[in-house]
């Protein structure tokens, strides 16, 4: 949040219609995801109820637990599902490429491509992380036998929703919040959580503005809510009738609650797809494929180690909840400024925030000489003459958005604007190459936010873990209990 | 408007249902049950048009009204006699949840859920059609201090008053009691112990300190019953003396005050204040207060008790109120109430005999 | 009665006052400078009855999958005499072992009459202090003055342990899973139980025993991981309990609210009603829809009159606290002269408008 989102927020209150936060989008787009809407029992922790999904709009699978206390049905239902979302990691592969070898000299390969899952909203993600986590530990023998697909089903879920942490990864998206990156509606940001009122601001039907389309949207009998909570007067009128029904054995009782949950989850798939036509009218964004090959890389890791691995541990020991905060801190702050350096309405905030400013270049003295160390080396002088709130302190090293490889020092700032001393991404000798100075009268912007200005971290090693933290731990092993939990 | 269902194609139905599925939940999220109640009803019609018209005669009006207990075997036992057995087995009063868990773990079959509800009423009603005409009676436990029908519990009329009274300590120990009977009667019973069997000892074991401590042959994760007993009795020690006590005093007075329905079925009275603070709290050291005057008392309570006890009945019938939360729900995102409680722990109506529902005066 | 009571009934058009409950009473942290609320609440005006008068119902109703589930769990937990409760406790609180006397409160002799449970848990509990009889107390009821009014309240149990402690215990049916919950729901139950443990402390007080015999951790249960077997947690709720507490004393105060209103009005139903309703500033916030029943009510009129608040707090915020969009907008464009303490925001909005316009003029 910041005045710039606000201001467009205000915007869209004005015009009845979302305002663009982006001019590109900022997240990969998969040719054929695997959308997945699902539903979850009122009360439980995690009790499935029905999923739909599927890869294309004209063709959804619906998964349905009929009972849900049931477990037999519940875990019926887990195989059922896993063998679609594995089936569509395998697929997900596309080829292997070859990679140069690494440091060690090990061959690496890494997958074309990956997978992508999409859920409507937080609440999706954090209901495949439940789903996940009550899954992944389950035993394929023994006296909780399950299906097998059903760990490497939890497993792979547990990988998803973690990687969804991950700042610009785009194996696990939520469409709320894919949407509120790029559209500011008039509405406040509870509201934007709905499905269905934010597609409403950002493609109202004909006939409707946003605000129209919105109070349509909230209105559950009208709009089923996107899940994974259902609206308690279905569940009180139609579904729980129609799960006694199931119960006592009553004819065609199973397809009748197929029909009801469908007619819940429909809507919302069209949602969806209405959701990802409108991202991929957008032209993408240009560190997007570097970020999408960072997540190809961890797909391809999680693949190829996936037989040897062990599920997820329950808790992170202390190095590696250190070291995933230090890593997930770093992500952001290298997403954040990809994101600028792809997107002008982005570096505004920045621009905004004094952190980075535009302008055009009054003043140039292209061929200046730094005299005062042992050898002369070529610091051209930039004036930049800009109206942005610069809060630069003289001496901070900043890039140019267009070209990040010239770098350069604020030198001052004053009302004239700002005296840049250019130290990089001329050549090497000590006049500048062509073309990489930019001329007076030409509009510049420079920023501070880098990606990896953060060091590399530096954690002890698990062995040496600190006595404030417990101590070195030990690997995570599962055990017989793990499986032997008992579900309500 | 639109003609009798029965004429209406089976699309027509499935759009009439639709319409009116979404009419009865707009009428409960607006609060007007009135009205949501009328339309379910139209709701059902169409929903049986629609069964009979797709599946042909698959749908028999007379099953429509569910049967509790769907799958459940029935025995040729009749219920009362089913509890009677699971409660002899315990030989303390049960809640119908241990009741049927026992019955299910011992007997053939399963009891009915929903008839152990409305058991006791039953009971009580037949008693008084015809007091004494069966040879036992299910009935109530009584509360010490009050000497009203303890919450949730039954008892067979036979037992001694004393087993049928319950104290502070009762529920402690009668759960002792019958972590005892239940294991010895699984201890009885041939090694491979059925699952319900299991699940009880459990229960039961789970609860108990050193109940669980594996036996010295056998499986980590089971449950001994030798054990189980064992633990169990180590703790009952130290309740029973004082619960006996507790127990003993308060059937003296009950007998004292109360007349033979009553001592099986409880007082509904409204606590007299002299018998309240005389009886209720009393710590089992202080002196009983003198007979004469609590005759006395009680001879009043109980000429009342006749005008009363419709009202006082009726009152205390209305079970717990329906947990209704009153949130506003936007659409999506939004966490459900976690809150279960309506607004008055009370209910809201006033008392149909104009007693006070509770105001400060 | 005194004057502000007069008032109050005048204003509740003669109705009955609605019952608070620990939930309602919770909700009036969540939104203290609302006078609209504070007033209604004070009254104890059914707000649920005025927002639908007002046409803008509160959406309500529970799914009767949660509340089967919830009141499944309490029984089990309840069960045999707290069986599981007590094994819990043993576990985590070091109850000792002969600490078992149960005593339930819910009904009194088939007299579920509140008055008579209050005197009764008020009894008992004076009992337990004094010779320490009694251990568990199941469904006490307890009483908290709000604004003059009595509220009742109904804690699941209390226990109580030889050493002369109470502890306030909840269940709960949301999951704990790897000994983590829901941040929201254990934030909702501390609030809740918060004034469970204020009502106990000043019922002690009454008796005469000082606060800290009521022990400000909170004995939460709730189903472990995705079973029905009980956990137990101790949650410490002195941050709630202090805002409870400044909360409930500030409510003292709603007469000054009163001052600034015209003598005759009223909340009773009837065509005066939503110009009653708008004579009371509210101060709406997304934020109230999951905790007030007028929220659609105050949220069409914070729309209606093009306010930023209706946005959010945080974009409110983000405007420099300017309230009306109307005016964000025209400061943004330049159109509107600020006033000095406005000078700051303007220059920033004055900025942010160009950005915007260059970035999107430069996609085009």
């Amino acid at each position: 949040m910041s005045a710039l989102t606000s201001l467009a927020r205000l915007e869209a209150v004005a015009t009845g219609r979302a305002q663009p936060l982006a001019t590109v989008r900022h997240c990969h787009l998969a040719e054929a995801p695997l959308v997945m809407v699902p539903l979850k029992l009122a009360g439980e922790a995690a009790a499935p109820l029905a999923v739909m999904l599927g890869t294309r709009p004209s063709a959804p699978a619906l998964l349905v637990v009929p009972q849900p206390r049931n477990r037999d049905l519940r875990f019926a239902f887990a195989a059922d599902l896993a063998k679609v979302v594995l089936d569509h990691v395998e697929a997900g592969r596309g080829s292997v490429e070859q990679l140069p070898p690494g440091r060690d000299g090990e061959a690496k390969t890494r997958y074309s491509d990956a997978p992508q899952l999409l859920v409507p909203n937080r609440g999706g993600v954090a209901f495949l992380r439940m789903l996940g986590r009550s899954t992944r530990f389950r035993r394929t023998e023994g006296p909780y036998a399950v299906d097998a697909a059903v760990p490497a089903l939890g497993r792979w879920l547990t990988w998803f929703t973690e990687r969804h942490d991950h700042p610009g990864s785009s194996l696990l998206l939520a469409m709320t919040e894919v949407l509120r990156l790029h559209w500011a509606t008039g509405q406040s940001s509870l509201e934007d959580g709905n499905l269905a009122a934010l597609l409403g601001w950002i493609d109202p039907p004909d006939g409707m503005d946003g605000p129209a389309a919105a109070a349509l949207a909230e209105d559950p009998v009208a709009c089923p809510p996107a899940g994974p909570a259902t609206d308690p007067t279905f569940d009180n009128e139609v579904l729980a009738p129609a799960i006694a029904a199931y119960n006592e054995g009553a004819p065609q009782a199973e397809e009748k609650i197929h029909r009801a949950l469908e007619s819940q989850l429909a809507p919302t798939w069209e949602l969806m797809w209405r959701a990802v036509r409108l991202l991929r009218e957008l032209p993408e964004g240009a560190s997007v494929p570097a970020r999408w090959e960072r997540d190809r890389d961890a797909f391809t890791y999680y693949h190829q180690t996936f037989g040897e691995g062990y599920p997820q541990a329950r808790r992170d020991p202390p190095v590696r909840a250190a070291r995933r905060l230090h890593d997930l801190e770093r992500a952001q702050e290298s997403y954040e400024a990809q994101r600028a350096f792809d997107d002008p309405l982005v570096m505004a905030e920045h621009r905004l925030a004094g952190q980075a400013f535009g302008g055009v270049v009054t003043e140039c003295d292209p061929t200046r000489l730094d005299e005062s160390g042992k050898r002369p080396r070529l610091r051209p002088y930039l004036r930049v003459g800009t109206e942005d709130p610069v809060q630069l302190e003289p001496g901070t090293t900043v890039c140019s958005a267009d070209r990040p490889a010239l770098k350069g020092r604020v030198v001052e700032v004053g009302a004239g604007g700002v005296l840049l001393e250019l130290t990089g991404g001329m050549g090497r000798r000590l006049t500048p190459e062509p073309g990489t100075i930019p001329q007076v009268g030409d509009r510049v912007c420079f920023t501070s936010r880098v990606a990896d200005s953060w060091g590399a971290a530096r954690f002890p090693d698990r062995e040496e873990t600190p006595w404030t933290h417990g101590g070195p731990t030990e690997d995570y092993v599962p055990t017989d209990e793990d499986a032997a939990e008992e579900w309500s | 408007m639109p003609t009798s269902p029965d004429a209406l194609t089976p699309d027509a139905l499935e759009e009439r249902i639709a319409e009116l599925r979404a009419a009865v939940r707009r009428a409960m999220a607006a609060g007007d049950r009135v009205r949501a109640r009328a339309l379910r009803a139209e709701l059902r019609g169409a929903e049986r048009a629609w069964d009979e018209a797709v599946l042909g005669d698959g749908g028999d009006p007379a099953d429509e009204r569910p049967w509790a207990g769907g799958g459940a075997e029935r025995g040729l036992l009749p219920v009362r006699d089913q509890v009677h057995q699971a409660l002899t087995l315990l030989g303390v009063p049960a809640a119908p949840k241990l009741i049927g868990s026992v019955y299910a773990a011992f007997f053939p079959g399963e009891i009915p859920g929903a008839r152990l509800t409305s058991l006791r009423r039953d009971e009580e009603r037949s008693f008084r059609t015809a007091p004494y005409a069966r040879p036992y009676y299910l009935c109530a436990g009584l509360t010490a201090d009050l000497l009203a029908a303890a919450r949730g519990l039954v008892t067979v009329s036979t037992w001694p008053l004393e087993q049928r009274i319950v104290g502070p300590l009762s529920p402690r120990t009668d759960f002792l009691t019958a972590a005892m009977r239940v294991a010895e009667h699984a201890g009885r019973g041939d090694a491979a112990s059925s699952p319900q069997v299991r699940r009880l000892l459990w229960r039961f074991a789970t609860n108990i300190p050193g109940a669980t401590d594996a036996p010295a042959t056998g499986v980590v994760g089971v449950v001994d019953p030798a054990v189980l007993a064992e633990a169990a009795r180590a703790e009952l020690d130290i309740h029973q003396a004082a619960d006996r006590d507790q127990r003993r005093q308060a059937a003296e007075r009950a007998r004292a005050q109360l007349d033979e329905a009553e001592l099986l079925f409880g007082t509904r009275l409204r606590a007299m204040r002299t018998a309240a603070s005389a009886a209720g709290g009393v710590p089992s050291g202080a002196p009983a207060p003198a007979v004469p005057r609590r005759r006395r008392a009680a001879a009043t309570a109980s000429r009342k008790s006749t005008a009363s006890r419709k009202s006082t009945a009726a009152a205390s019938r209305t079970k717990t109120p329906r947990r209704r939360s009153s949130a506003p729900a936007t659409g999506g995102e939004a966490a459900p109430r976690t809150s279960r409680r309506t607004s008055d722990p009370a209910p809201p109506r006033r008392r149909p005999d104009g007693a006070s529902n509770g105001d400060d005066r | 009665m005194t004057d502000t009571a007069l008032a109050l009934d005048r204003l509740r058009g003669g109705a009955p006052p609605r019952n608070h409950d620990a939930r309602t009473i919770a909700a009036l942290t969540a939104n203290p400078g609302c006078a609209r609320r504070g007033l209604m609440d004070a009254a104890g005006v059914d707000k649920d009855a005025v927002a639908r008068a007002l046409g803008f119902p509160a959406q309500f109703g529970q799914s009767q999958f949660a509340i089967t589930r919830g009141n499944a769990f309490e029984a089990q937990v309840k069960a045999d005499g707290c069986a599981e409760l007590l094994t819990l406790l043993r576990d985590r609180l070091g109850l000792r072992l002969p600490e078992v006397a149960y005593d339930d409160l819910e009904v009194v002799g088939g007299n579920e009459g509140r008055e008579l449970r209050y005197t009764r848990t008020r009894r008992l509990l004076a009992r337990a202090l004094e010779s320490g009889e009694g251990t568990l107390f199941d469904h006490p009821l307890l009483r908290l003055d709000i604004a003059g009014q009595p509220a009742y309240l109904e804690p699941d149990v209390i226990a109580f342990q030889l050493e002369g402690r109470f502890h306030v215990i909840e269940i709960k049916s949301f999951a704990v899973i790897d000994g983590q919950a829901e941040p929201d729901q254990v934030a909702a139950a501390a609030r809740q139980s918060a004034v469970y443990v204020l009502a106990l402390r000043r019922l002690l007080a009454e008796l005469g025993a000082p606060a800290d015999r009521v022990s400000h951790e909170v004995f939460l249960v709730c189903p472990e991981n995705f079973s029905n077997r009980p956990t137990a947690s101790l949650l410490d709720v002195r941050p709630q309990l202090a805002v409870l507490e400044r909360q409930l004393a500030r409510l003292t105060r709603v007469d000054r609210i009163l001052e600034e209103l015209p003598d005759d009005l009223t909340f009773a139903p009837g065509d005066a009603l939503p110009e009653a309703v708008r004579a009371v500033a509210a101060r709406y916030a997304p934020e109230c829809m999951a905790t007030c029943e007028m929220a659609f009510f105050c949220r069409d009129e914070a729309r209606a009159c093009g306010s930023t608040g209706a946005l959010g707090r945080s974009v409110r915020d983000d405007l420099g606290g300017v309230d009306s969009i109307g005016t964000a907008l025209g400061l943004a464009n330049g159109t509107i002269e600020p006033s000095p303490d406005l000078v700051e925001t303007a220059e920033q909005l004055r900025t942010a408008a160009r950005l915007r316009r260059e970035a999107l003029d430069g996609a085009a």
